[in-house]
């Protein structure tokens, strides 16, 4: 994942770069701490990119690479169906409008939300 | 009176204004017609046809030619800027005396004009108040605002400074032509934004100072 | 032609309600996405059919001032956050896996769980208009302090910062299951540099997303506060700053018009390259100069405060100008692209066409904005309003709806009729810049945006009535549109898999694709795997 791992190191360099060269001419706080926080985030992305993906070596990146040698390989398990989006949407949505016209449906999203979790750490036992 | 002569330029400032518009005007222009015509070209010229049933090249690079179009744009845009940067200097120059100075406070949905030593006047959406200035002096407006953002704007001369509550904005304006010229809010501050207008009226120096004292002694 | 069963499909596909609900396949998520946002761009059409028909003569009597700052404020807010973004992000769902031979995106229910969050924040923001005192009312800026509570006293403004901080983060969400599932997921030889251009905007587009959304969400965060719990944030009776609210909301706000855009670069390019049978030019300047305008873009947001007082303008000046660099190489490589082809006229290659033709005026109108001493008249203008409407809607909708017309096929397995499909490209374009041509002479004498009633003075009267025609004819566009998908669906006309001869993976499974995506792949050595399956020698040769 060389190229992806360049490309959130350039965005890193850049925002940074920017952010000094931007304090320099305007002298301006709000802006400055903006760009400055945005390149410590893209710093968080770099930093994980190179710990946690230290070892990916992917079919995707050899140029020769074919289908055959590549069987097998495992990419990940997809579900095609999970009652779980739903549920965290209509709750989050109960909770965020709870905020604005009754804490009484926040409540209630914010208790929809823990029984989902509570069902999938049991279902994961 | 309305900016349909436009540009109508009515002070020092709007004349460099003026300039900056014509600049970009013709380079967008001339831009956007060769553009327009090479996308016509291509488009026309390489339509598929009985004669043209097949693509002619598969070449998808031409690295010169990439460098070319990556440096004109550019070299254009620096110099696009240097004069812009120029002109907005010219523009935003401020005297170091002002025979006229006056407080400009917006609020919904009208303007106070507090002339410096002078009068006051103030003005509602049904009933604009006027700013009268005289012809060729150097006048400070200080822009503010007593609620929410709006913006000091006269169309004619090509010129809007935002009204923000808790800062003072200065700008200098020498007007050039007498005549009476509309104001408006150019910042959306709700309900009545449509109808938050000025005017300007530009007179002789002598019939300002006349004013003035009028308006002090009422 | 070497290639394997990707990936064996266990059950049969369910095709009921529940299943649509429940679903994290990312086909079925990309097309619930870009229905929704088809359907918010209906309510957001006509909410501008009611803009121009207030303002067709002077004087209007139509609207009063409250339903109309309403409409305005819900017609942009839904335009930029319910359609145009999402659409581009339904479209991503739909064909990133399919465009790099991947089985699903890398985090399905997270996939799903963005949706859900973007359709339940959109349909808050409209709940709005049912509160005692409408909808929100301060435009899509949503400007403090006009936005706060003193002055907005409505909850539909609190409706529109809660409903738009779910969009916010369900869009910061989706960037990151796209960029995951790039890097990760690509088929066996599909290289970084060989995936097509279409993802590679995404790509972009992801990392402005991350980049920007998080000072939305902040923004909005510190409206809420400010209006529900005391603060004094944006408040400058209390040692507030309006002035920081807008450093907030355009530092995401810039990056989001790129959002905007981008995504329609790609489709527009992937478009172009069918159609005229031959490769992108300059795929490699493409990419890196998406990159360019969205590391560009980043530093440019207060070119919306020029006429403020309070910021460098020469700095946002000369970045803002810096963006035409990679703009135009886009340009000369979508006309290099064309030079030398074999181009077919479909309805998808006529709205990429009008995209070209459009987005230029949007462009060289851009940089015009972009002079600070010229915006000190344009800013805030119906000039400003024609320049942004060339941009997004003469731009990106014209390449949403080639990507509509381009994809059709293979979401559906039929065909839309090209002859409609024509009429209703036809009558957009003429419709398009009717309204929007004459928008810009208006900025020019003096019409501010955001007003519901203007004066019986000089050339505005007739201006407007042009625009007005010219939204109308739009309007029976959007007619023929609806017509064509009907009467397309009731004949059912088989697409087959590859129905424009396109190259991209996309183009090598069914229309439409299984769950799963692919039984089979062809072997990858290029951006066109499909050209080099029906060129071997040239593929050798390579």
């Amino acid at each position: 994942m060389k190229t992806g791992l360049l490309l959130f190191v350039s965005a890193a360099i850049f925002s940074g770069t920017l952010a000094v060269v931007y304090w320099f001419v305007a002298h301006e706080p709000a802006g400055t701490t903006l760009l400055g926080a945005m390149t410590v985030a893209l710093m968080v992305i770099v930093f994980y990119m190179i710990f946690a993906e230290r070892d990916a070596d992917l079919y995707a990146d050899k140029e020769n690479a074919t289908m055959a040698e590549a069987a097998g390989e495992h990419v990940g398990t997809f579900i095609t169906h999970s009652p779980a989006p739903f549920w965290i949407g209509v709750a989050l949505t109960a909770v965020m409008l709870g905020f604005v016209v009754s804490p009484a449906a926040a409540g209630l999203g914010i208790i929809a939300l823990c029984l989902l979790g509570a069902l999938l750490i049991v279902r994961s036992r | 009176m309305h900016a349909q002569t436009w540009p109508a330029i009515g002070s020092t400032q709007a004349a460099a204004l003026a300039e900056d518009w014509w600049i970009f005007t013709y380079a967008a222009i001339v831009v956007a017609v060769f553009v327009w015509g090479l996308i016509l070209y291509a488009a026309v010229r390489f339509r598929r046809t009985a004669r043209n049933p097949e693509p002619r090249s598969q070449k998808d690079a031409n690295p010169p030619l990439e460098i070319a179009w990556t440096v004109a744009p550019l070299l254009i845009v620096i110099a696009l800027f240097v004069r812009t940067a120029h002109i907005e200097t010219e523009v935003e120059a401020q005297a170091k005396v002002h025979q006229v100075e006056i407080a400009v406070d917006g609020y919904r949905w009208g303007w106070t004009f507090a002339y410096r030593g002078g009068p006051t006047v103030r003005g509602t959406a049904e009933h604009p108040p006027e700013m009268v200035l005289p012809l060729g002096e150097v006048a400070s407006i200080r822009v503010s605002s007593s609620d929410v953002v709006h913006s000091f704007w006269i169309p004619d001369m090509l010129f809007k400074r935002d009204a923000i509550p808790g800062q003072v904005s200065a700008f200098d304006l020498t007007p050039t032509k007498e005549g009476t010229f509309l104001g408006r809010c150019g910042e959306f501050c709700g309900l009545d934004h449509a109808l938050m207008s000025f005017r300007v009226r530009v007179v002789a120096p002598v019939a300002y100072e006349r004013w003035r004292k009028g308006e002090a002694t009422r | 032609m070497s290639a394997v069963e990707a990936v064996r499909v266990t059950a049969p596909e369910r095709h009921d309600i529940l299943s649509w609900i429940t679903t994290t396949d990312h086909k079925r998520i990309g097309v619930l996405y870009m229905a929704t946002t088809l359907l918010f761009m209906a309510v957001a059409g006509l909410l501008a059919i009611a803009i121009r028909t207030q303002l067709a003569r002077p004087d209007g009597t139509l609207l009063q001032p409250h339903a109309y700052n309403q409409i305005f404020t819900l017609h942009g807010t839904a335009m930029i956050f319910l359609v145009i973004a999402p659409f581009a992000l339904g479209l991503a769902n739909y064909l990133i896996p399919l465009q790099i031979g991947a089985p699903d995106m890398a985090f399905p229910r997270l996939n799903a769980t963005s949706y859900w969050m973007f359709l339940f924040g959109g349909l808050v923001v409209f709940a709005g208009a049912a509160t005692n005192e409408g909808a929100a009312s301060a435009g899509w800026t949503s400007y403090a302090p006009l936005s706060e509570i003193i002055i907005s006293t409505g909850l539909g403004q609190d409706f529109w910062i809660v409903g738009l901080a779910m969009v916010s983060v369900a869009s910061i969400m989706t960037a990151l299951n796209f960029v995951t599932t790039t890097f990760i997921l690509r088929a066996p030889g599909m290289t970084m540099w060989r995936i097509p251009i279409f993802t590679w905007e995404m790509v972009a587009t992801s990392l402005l997303i991350f980049m920007a959304f998080p000072s939305l969400t902040a923004t909005l965060l510190l409206l809420f506060v400010d209006r529900r719990l005391g603060g004094h944030v944006f408040d400058p009776a209390f040692g507030g700053s309006p002035i920081l609210y807008q450093h907030l909301f355009w530092f995401f706000g810039h990056p989001e018009v790129y959002v905007l855009i981008l995504p329609y670069f790609g489709v527009v390019s992937e478009v172009i390259s069918t159609f005229t049978g031959r490769p992108l030019f300059g795929y490699t300047g493409m990419v890196l100069s998406a990159f360019a305008i969205a590391g560009l873009s980043m530093g440019v947001w207060a070119h919306h405060m020029f006429t403020t007082g309070a910021v460098n303008n020469p700095f946002f000046s000369f970045v803002s100008f810096l963006i035409a660099v990679p703009t135009g190489i886009k340009f000369f490589n979508w006309v290099c692209t064309m030079w030398g082809g074999s181009i077919r006229y479909t309805t998808a290659m006529l709205f990429a066409l009008g995209f070209l033709m459009n987005f230029l005026l949007g462009g060289v109108t851009g940089v015009m904005v972009a002079s600070p001493p010229l915006d000190f008249h344009a800013q805030d203008s119906y000039f400003v309003v024609a320049h942004f409407h060339y941009t997004i809607g003469g731009g990106s909708f014209f390449a949403l709806f080639a990507a509509v017309y381009y994809w059709w096929p293979k979401v559906f397995g039929w065909r839309l009729s090209e002859r409609l499909g024509k009429i209703n490209f036809w009558l957009t374009f003429a419709g398009f810049n009717l309204t929007f041509l004459p928008m810009f002479f208006m900025g020019v004498f003096g019409m501010p945006r955001r007003i519901y009633t203007y004066a019986n003075a000089g050339a505005l009267p007739q201006l407007n009535a042009i625009a007005t025609a010219g939204a109308y004819l739009m309007l029976i566009a959007a007619v023929v549109f609806i017509t064509n998908v009907v009467v397309s669906a009731r004949r059912r006309e088989p697409a087959g898999d590859n129905p424009w001869h396109g190259y991209t993976l996309e183009w090598a499974t069914s229309s439409p694709p299984p769950e799963y995506n692919f039984r089979r792949l062809p072997p990858i050595r290029s951006a066109r795997p499909l050209w080099d399956v029906e060129h071997p020698k040239n593929a050798e040769a390579r």
